[in-house]
């Protein structure tokens, strides 16, 4: 693994924690008080997988438990829930975002996809397995279809920014091999 | 990189593999106390809000406001339209306005007769929405007043016209509503026209379906909805709305607050109605008891 020095290590989680409140802060800006009629994508979850996707080393699972425990507690979610459920999803995305480096960009985004769709799956029957009341299903799915329709923008976002430090160093280790 | 795919990062190692299953118990075990005890947990979140969200009250205000003139900016190609429509509303309401000042009149004169005394206790407190649930499935918003104002839970918010939800939760700093709209609200109601009673049970919609009515038949649409005060925990004769009735041939009301724009709520400050709870002596039972102590 290509060795970030600690200190952009801290600032990148930091830049992530920063993303994620401000996402969900937004979110909670009194605009619209009357029932949705529609749905907007689940922001954090593709910001999160987008971040795994292009830097799988800074993404650790106590980040992400932060960042989410977060969002469940503001957004009056159950807390913990949602969280462990990204949790799971995350780490099994970091295990395969190193393979899915080199081969075409549609392949990672169907992989996002199907866990995107697994994630909103398992989060409905946990609702019912735990009794509680669950959402309306048109607007779930919609929002599970439009978080990972916006994921290739915030991969596209995302990639200047953490792809640059890894292209560099990349070419360091491949000079010193070279050596 | 061959090396890097054996070996993807150091959460692989058995440290990493063992920070993994812990965090999972943790939120496992949360979710599990949260579900079996929800007060403490709640009281713990509603904790975290106050620390948080008024903090950052000095960039909400200014963010809503600018989204919603950007919002209203739709609206202003259509200004000299809506001018015209406006005038003409306005005529009728100078109409309507004259009609009201003379009730209002008969009505102080009527409550003079009557020597009715309004309730001391009947006060409300005004509050900004701070924030609302963020999500398309829960109905709430958050208000910038709390147990320091004196907010209990229970108590019910208005719009100035109409009931808009119960406090539910209450912080140091921040209190937070949950709409008649929300799934888990449930508010015992009259229908003014014949005192049935029922429940307005929120489903996500902005109508709210009303259910356990003795007789739906005899409800028409267009009926008022008042709070009945049930169950002695929310105040009684408030007005919340008006019977629809769907095509389906449900009954809903619509609510009589604006949903769409919650700004400023009141909250009713409601004290409970004293119980009695002996039954009533016999009169002269006192002077009898007086003799009895007397030896």
């Amino acid at each position: 693994m290509i060795e970030d020095p600690p200190l952009r290590i801290l600032r990148l989680r930091l830049t992530y924690l920063l993303i994620i409140v401000l996402v969900v802060l937004f979110k909670t800006l009194p605009i619209q008080t009357s029932p949705y009629q529609f749905t907007t994508p689940d922001l954090s979850l593709a910001i999160t997988f987008a971040w795994i996707m292009l830097r799988p080393a800074i993404m650790s699972p106590i980040l992400i438990t932060i960042a989410f425990l977060f969002a469940d507690a503001i957004l009056q979610r159950p807390p913990g829930l949602w969280t462990l459920i990204v949790l799971c999803a995350s780490m099994f995305l970091r295990m395969r975002a190193l393979s899915f480096r080199e081969v075409v960009f549609f392949y990672e985004w169907a992989l996002v996809a199907i866990v995107v769709c697994c994630a909103f799956i398992v989060h409905h029957f946990a609702l019912i397995l735990a009794f509680l009341p669950t959402h309306d299903l048109k607007l779930y799915t919609l929002q599970a279809v439009f978080t990972f329709m916006i994921y290739p923008l915030f991969n596209w976002i995302f990639r200047p920014m953490l792809r640059y430090a890894l292209t560099q160093t990349l070419h360091k280790s491949s000079s010193k091999a070279a050596r | 990189m061959a090396r890097d795919r054996n070996t993807p990062d150091r959460y692989s190692t058995s440290l990493g593999r063992l920070i993994l299953s812990a965090l999972i118990v943790l939120l496992l075990g949360l979710f599990l106390l949260w579900r079996i005890d929800s007060p403490r947990v709640e009281r713990v979140r509603i904790e975290l809000i106050d620390r948080v969200v008024p903090n950052f009250s000095w960039a909400t205000s200014p963010l809503t406001g600018t989204i919603n003139i950007l919002r209203s900016a739709r609206s202003y190609t259509r200004i000299y339209q809506q001018n015209k429509d406006l005038r003409r509303e306005l005529q009728q309401m100078k109409a309507w306005k004259e009609a009201a000042l003379q009730r209002e009149q008969e009505n102080a004169r009527l409550l003079d007769l009557n020597n009715v005394r309004l309730d001391p206790k009947f006060t409300k407190i005004t509050g900004v929405v701070l924030a609302d649930s963020g999500s398309p499935f829960r109905q709430t918003v958050l208000l910038n007043i709390g147990k320091r104002d004196g907010i209990v839970d229970g108590w019910a918010a208005i719009d100035g016209i109409g009931l808009v939800g119960r406090i539910a939760g209450v912080g140091e700093r921040t209190s937070r509503v949950i709409l008649l709209g929300d799934t888990s609200s449930r508010v015992a109601v009259t229908i003014e026209s014949n005192g049935q009673t029922g429940l307005v049970v929120g489903d996500n919609t902005s109508q709210p379906p009303i259910e356990f009515l003795e007789n739906p038949e005899t409800v028409r649409p267009g009926d008022r909805v008042m709070t009945s005060g049930d169950g002695g925990v929310f105040p009684s004769g408030i007005l919340v709305g008006q019977v629809t009735q769907t095509q389906s041939g449900r009954l809903r009301v619509r609510l009589a607050a604006d949903m769409l724009q919650l700004e400023f709520l009141r909250v009713i400050r409601h004290m409970p109605r004293e119980t009695i709870s002996t039954p009533g002596g016999l009169v002269g039972m006192q002077n009898t008891t007086e003799l009895e102590d007397r030896p």
